[in-house]
């Protein structure tokens, strides 16, 4: 490890009991919970409500993680996939997501900084159709393509076996493109 | 990477997302600090050591009640202060006759935090480093318990308190059904927030002197946190549950096996502005090197209540008049915290202020029953005026 990872690991340990620590673990790692949650949800709102849950779960189950720096990043999104797909279990939620998504296709956020139309619009055929996969096939491709992950770490962190991770990937791919295909042959109403 | 992945990764490729906001991150993190578990934290092992040779004084074993005190009575209107007209949210409230809670006294970051464990009239409070308080409510009675010590003596919080204090939980459908008398006090939706990783709806009433939030979880109803502002004094309340077993014996008024009960009763029902002066006096002189404090607050008093029995101790007087002098600050505290109880207009205007002068104001209080104010000046002369007159 190098020292910075040192450092690291010790400021997880002394999080556990130092509101300080846990303050400074929690400003480093916000924005990449986010983000995950944002590229899993495609809502601000729904977002922010997970990345809450995420880190007062990290809070109350700070204690169990013993690894290093490297593996806190597979903890963290671990409990971000799961809080995502709690999330989108409920049904309900389920379809209002959905719902929003279709009726904000072309609302562009006040956070979103300098992007095009065309953007804008692969956006919104890929929200259509990323949330309507499985959310074992959501989880893989935003942690391969979003996050950058190889197959090993996504094993990792789901906690599967990286063959397992492999067929996700390679069913989900083909089902994502498949959609894709189809809503921009059919102007994005087709999904 | 098969043909499929090589689609994606170009489909994806600088699709915009929305980047985080500052506030919401700032606001979680608030929301966090304030949840953080306490039994987590590091042992303040230098205050309680601290505290514990301040309690082996002989003088400051019975005065330091005084502090105690303030605490029991931060309190009293906690239930009281929940009776709004949404029901579903106050119902758990009504009809609870356990509760277990913690209660900070003061501002979320800087405040103490207490925890409580209430059974119908009665409370059992366990407060950091200074032990625990056992209130019985009926009787306005108390037992101090000190751990560490073993030692145990009674006090007597009857007084301008009893009413008050008659019954926890009746006093809560009292004033639900004075509130039902007053439509005139609204009720405020204020939406909802995350809070403690639960999703709340929040409701403020804002009465006279009284401004009451109650946040309870968005889908049960059930109250999760109770922010009460009265007069100038704010108390939160959190980590809420509603009915849980309880231990009687938590809360019983007899003395645990193994303490040794002081022989003397405490009393501080009988308290006036003299002795909330020989508070001012000692906290300026002994503790803040002749200045007045910054602020006075139950949040202040509770801080400085540990160093003044320190400084009384260590003054050269006999252990009789430490006696006196540490019974007077309990009582002060009283005078003082009686105030918002009474709903009385106080200001503290002491900052910056030096002990002995004779022409600056320090703290100003309306006389009950007139249109007068008690003014306390630097010098610790006392001046009546009208609300015309009173020092700028």
């Amino acid at each position: 490890m190098t020292i910075s990872e040192v450092e690291n690991t010790s400021l997880i340990k002394k999080a556990c009991s130092d509101p300080g620590a846990f303050a400074q673990l929690y400003l480093m790692h916000y924005d990449n919970v986010f983000h995950y949650c944002m590229r899993r949800l495609f809502n601000r709102h729904s977002a922010e409500d997970v990345a809450s849950t995420v880190f007062f779960k990290v809070m109350h189950n700070l204690g169990s993680f013993d690894g290093t720096v490297i593996d806190f990043r597979s903890w963290l999104l671990r409990i971000a996939t799961n809080a995502v797909n709690d999330h989108l279990r409920d049904a309900k939620r389920r379809t209002d997501v959905i719902h929003r998504v279709v009726t904000n296709t072309r609302t562009q956020s006040v956070f979103v900084i300098g992007c095009n139309e065309k953007l804008l619009e692969k956006k919104a055929l890929l929200k259509q159709a990323l949330l309507s996969l499985k959310p074992k096939y959501q989880t893989v491709i935003t942690l391969r393509f979003f996050e950058n992950m190889k197959l090993t770490e996504i094993a990792a962190c789901l906690g599967k076996n990286p063959s397992t991770v492999r067929s996700w990937l390679s069913r989900a791919t083909a089902k994502l493109r498949k959609k894709l295909d189809a809503a921009v042959n059919s102007g994005g109403s087709k999904l | 990477m098969n043909d499929n992945e090589k689609y994606i990764e170009e489909f994806v490729k600088d699709i915009p997302f929305d980047a985080p906001d500052q506030k919401h991150r700032d606001e979680l993190k608030k929301q966090l600090m304030s949840a953080f578990p306490k039994h987590r934290l590091e042992p303040a092992v230098h205050t309680v050591e601290v505290w514990r040779k301040i309690m082996k004084s002989p003088i400051t074993k019975l005065a330091a009640a005084a502090a105690v005190i303030v605490v029991a009575l931060v309190g009293v209107h906690l239930l009281g202060g929940g009776t709004v007209a949404f029901a579903d949210v106050i119902e758990p409230i009504l009809n609870a006759r356990t509760a277990v809670l913690d209660l900070v006294v003061g501002s979320e970051e800087t405040g103490l935090v207490v925890h409580d464990i209430i059974v119908g009239s009665k409370i059992r409070r366990t407060i950091p480093n200074m032990g625990v308080a056992i209130i019985d409510l009926d009787n306005a009675r108390m037992l101090r318990l000190d751990p560490p010590e073993k030692s145990a003596v009674y006090i007597d919080i009857q007084g301008p308190f009893q009413k008050g204090m008659k019954n926890y939980l009746g006093l809560v459908r009292d004033i639900v059904a004075d509130m039902e008398n007053h439509p005139e006090w609204p009720v405020q939706e204020l939406g909802q927030r995350w809070i403690d990783g639960q999703r709340a709806v929040g409701f403020l009433l804002s009465g006279p002197k009284i401004k009451l939030t109650i946040w309870a979880d968005a889908e049960t109803a059930a109250p999760i946190r109770i922010e009460l502002l009265m007069g100038q004094s704010l108390t939160i309340i959190k980590n809420i549950e509603f009915d849980v077993p309880v231990d009687e014996s938590l809360v019983s008024m007899d003395i645990p096996d193994g303490y040794t009960l002081h022989e003397k009763e405490l009393d501080y029902t009988d308290f006036d502005e003299q002795d909330f002066i020989v508070v001012l006096q000692h906290w300026a002189e002994h503790v803040l090197g002749g200045n007045f404090p910054d602020s006075v607050s139950a949040e202040d008093i509770l801080k400085v209540a540990p160093v003044l029995r320190q400084k009384v101790d260590q003054l050269n007087i006999s252990d009789e008049e430490k006696m006196q002098l540490g019974m007077a600050m309990g009582r002060g505290f009283m005078f003082f915290r009686q105030l918002d109880f009474k709903g009385i207009d106080w200001h503290y205007v002491g900052k910056g202020v030096e002990l002995g002068d004779a022409n600056t104001a320090v703290f100003l209080y309306k006389q009950e029953g007139s249109d007068t104010y008690r003014v306390i000046y630097g010098d610790l002369h006392v001046e009546v005026s009208t609300p015309e007159d009173l020092p700028k």
